[in-house]
């Protein structure tokens, strides 16, 4: 649910990062924290296991000025991608204004990139969301692993809801394609804003 | 939940005297309303090294975790979560059905004098959120021009 | 205005009293002045019992609703009253005026009312 403050005039709109376990959500998250500058930087949380799973979320607090005259902040959010996790991966989702949808491109994770969609669709319909009106995009990761699979292919399997959505190929831990699908995601969501309260306005 | 939440000026003054009015009351140090989801919507008191939007977030999470909880051993969902420090306690506790208030308080006050006071705050900021969660439509915002 | 803390606290200047305590229907304190051999949770909690007892006692045997409560030990005595936002208590010595001492509770629970209108 994105907030307009008229009082402290911003915006702010949450995106989750969605995917599979391992599929560089996290890493995502990472690159563009570093990649702030170090005045405007607040620190990452990670609510992690030892091993760097994500247990919970990680929050990436982003402020831009993409709007005139109002201060926007994007709340960046992962989800644990380990299926076990989904009590918490669904709580994650709950207010979501937009999804980066991140895919593994390695072969052998083709099956899970298809079940972790289907349980965002899932997860999403017991907030009475559909794929339809919320804004998101894939990310197809790991485009540097030898064995990557076809960018068509995953968009067979990813991207055949009634709306094709942007993919973005990228290679998180490099911050290859990270910048774009942020760019990307975060138009849409503010597009969609837009456009919703002028409709409301004609009303 | 609504799709988009509109603040007023108006609004936003009224909720920060009203945690305003709750930390001189209470004795408390700090207090913060927020959404259920996080999204921070005033923050009163102390405020040095600390981060609030951090708190908040983390917060709302916690007490998300515990209400799916309640959930499973079929309770309806606790209203109050409350953590003892050795000299920071912090007291979190729902504002109506989908914002929490969050409490800082040092031993020189008690819990049971934050949630007495904390009880009255949270109904007054329900009344002011109910209002901002049904609004719609929100002329002034009509345009906002997309930067480049 | 005063604060709760402080209005609390300053029952336990009235003469022979030794301290004084606002106890929350479930226990819990919310401002005390007791002395220090005295653990201020002990207290809260069997002023809540004992409180919580009374009140249904007194509703049960028909005498209506509980005014006070007056506990006689060999060392001394405690005041109880139901201040509305929870018990009013006060510690005093064996020799305490008993009558200006529910009065000062009386004057008490009145401000305290006051003071948190609504909050209950
Ligand atoms: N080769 C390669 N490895 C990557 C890439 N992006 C991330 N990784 C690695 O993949 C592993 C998992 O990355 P994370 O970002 O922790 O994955 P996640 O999606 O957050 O995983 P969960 O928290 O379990 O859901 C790490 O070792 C990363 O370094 C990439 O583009 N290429
Ligand atoms: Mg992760």
């Amino acid at each position: 649910m994105s907030t307009v403050n008229f009082a402290t005039r911003e915006i702010t709109c949450k995106i989750v990062y969605y995917g599979p376990g391992l599929s560089g959500k996290t890493t995502n998250l990472l690159f563009i924290h570093k990649k702030i500058p170090a005045k405007h930087r607040s620190d990452m949380v990670s609510l992690a296991t030892d091993g760097d799973r994500t247990l919970f979320f990680d929050f990436l607090p982003l402020v831009t000025h993409a709007v005139k005259g109002f201060t926007t902040k994007f709340q960046l959010y992962t989800v644990p991608g380990q299926v076990f996790y989904n009590a918490t991966r669904k709580l994650v989702l709950q207010g979501v204004d937009g999804i980066v949808f991140v895919a593994d491109s390695a072969w052998n994770r083709m099956n899970d990139n298809h079940e972790s969609f289907i349980n965002m669709k899932e997860n999403l319909e017991d907030y009475e969301v559909t794929l339809e009106e919320i804004p998101y995009v894939l990310q197809f990761n790991k485009r540097d692993l030898p064995d990557a699979a076809p960018v068509d292919y995953m968009n067979n399997l990813l991207n055949r809801e009634k709306q094709r959505v942007p993919g973005f190929e990228s290679i998180a831990v490099r911050g290859t394609g990270v910048f774009e699908t942020l760019n990307a995601i975060s138009r849409m969501v503010l597009v969609k804003l837009i456009n919703e309260l002028s409709a409301n306005k004609e009303n | 939940m609504p799709r988009h939440r509109f603040i007023t000026l108006e609004e936003q003054k009224q909720i920060d005297e009203l945690l305003r009015e709750l930390l001189k009351n209470s004795d408390a140090k700090t207090a913060l309303l927020l959404d259920q989801g996080g999204f921070l919507m005033s923050v009163q008191g102390f405020t040095e090294h600390l981060d609030p939007q951090t708190i908040a977030v983390l917060a709302a999470g916690s007490f998300a975790t515990t209400r799916e909880l309640a959930k499973l051993i079929g309770e309806e969902g606790f209203t109050v979560m409350f953590h003892q420090g050795r000299r920071d306690n912090i007291h979190i506790s729902a504002v109506g059905k989908d914002a929490l208030m969050v409490i800082i308080f040092e031993n020189t006050t008690t819990i049971g004098m934050v949630r007495l006071f904390a009880r009255d705050t949270a109904k007054k900021l329900d009344a002011i959120l109910d209002v901002i969660n049904n609004r719609k439509a929100q002329s002034p915002m009509g345009n906002i021009p997309v930067q480049q | 205005m005063s604060s709760v803390k402080e209005v609390v606290e300053r029952l336990a200047q009235v003469k022979g009293v030794m301290g004084s305590i606002l106890v929350a229907k479930d226990g819990l304190v919310v401002a005390s002045n007791l002395s220090v051999q005295v653990n201020d949770e002990i207290v809260a909690a069997m002023i809540s019992a004992v409180g919580g007892t009374a009140v249904k006692a007194s509703e049960m045997m028909g005498e209506g609703k509980l005014k006070n409560i007056v506990l006689e030990g060999e060392k001394g005595k405690v005041f109880l009253t139901d201040s509305g936002i929870g018990y009013l208590g006060v510690l005093t010595t064996p020799d305490a005026n008993m009558g200006l001492i529910r009065i000062e509770l009386m004057e008490t629970s009145g401000t305290l009312k006051k003071i948190t209108a609504g909050a209950v």
